[in-house]
């Protein structure tokens, strides 16, 4: 039991007479490892569309509002004014 | 503050110095909208989850924001940018470089109106003149005139 040579059991901290035992009994064991197997797949389309919800506000400026609808859908200034008026209301 | 000639890629206007000074005062209140305005949902609920997106969306548009003050500064101190002529200044910008300061002069009108309570400008009593008021109006103001004046250049129309 005493892992210290000549010393007292007890002066052993619980932790290092634990592991000295196990260390002593167990019996290394290898499992084999497992490899999974990667697959990739590759798809070709368009990504999903998104609905765009403009709510109106009194803060916005109405000029903005069309050159953000040109900047971010690529309207032309036309089709983009219309919609500003759509939600200017 | 007038626009001079329109290439392909690039505008250039010309500024008196209080113009310029003007225009640097708004661009230095950059950001003013609060982080917090950004919701990822308007139905978000308490969980932990939700939480922890809203949290994460936020850092992320904090350090935008600071990435875009760096951005104003490196170009108002790039030299030549305000190059002294006769007249003034000619302060040149690329077409990118306007669209950015587009998205900032947003930033500081919104954020102007939301810290004088959202109102809605037709509704009587919604909007008190007063010495606290007349400040987030006043940048508000500025912001969107200089806002206007580079979406009109940017169209092609001519201002003076």
């Amino acid at each position: 039991m005493d892992s210290t040579p000549g010393g007292n059991p007890l002066d052993t901290r619980p932790g290092e007479l634990y592991f000295g035992r196990m260390s002593a009994a167990a019996t290394p064991a290898v499992r084999p490892e497992i490899e999974r197997a990667e697959q990739t797949d590759s798809q070709t389309g368009l990504a999903p569309g998104y609905f765009v919800i403009c709510w109106n506000d009194p803060v916005n400026l109405m000029d903005y509002v069309t050159h953000v609808f040109q900047t971010v859908f690529g309207w032309e200034r036309r089709k983009a004014e219309k919609h500003m008026r759509e939600v200017h209301h | 503050m007038k626009l001079l000639r329109r290439h392909k890629d690039q505008l250039v206007y010309e500024f008196s110095e209080p113009e310029k000074n003007l225009l640097l005062a708004v661009l230095d209140l950059y950001p003013l909208v609060p982080l917090a305005h950004h919701r990822l949902s308007r139905a978000m609920d308490d969980s932990p989850k939700a939480v922890a997106n809203q949290q994460l969306l936020e850092e992320s548009l904090q350090a935008d924001q600071a990435e875009t003050r760096n951005w104003i500064t490196a170009l108002i101190t790039q030299p030549g940018r305000f190059k002294p002529v006769k007249a003034g200044l000619q302060f040149t910008v690329t077409r990118a470089e306007l669209e950015t300061l587009l998205q900032i002069l947003n930033d500081i009108r919104i954020g102007s109106w939301l810290a004088l309570g959202s109102p809605e400008w037709d509704t009587p009593g919604n909007w008190m003149l007063n010495e606290e008021t007349a400040r987030h109006g006043q940048r508000l103001e500025l912001a969107g005139v200089f806002e206007m004046i580079f979406l009109k250049t940017l169209n092609g129309e001519a201002v003076e």
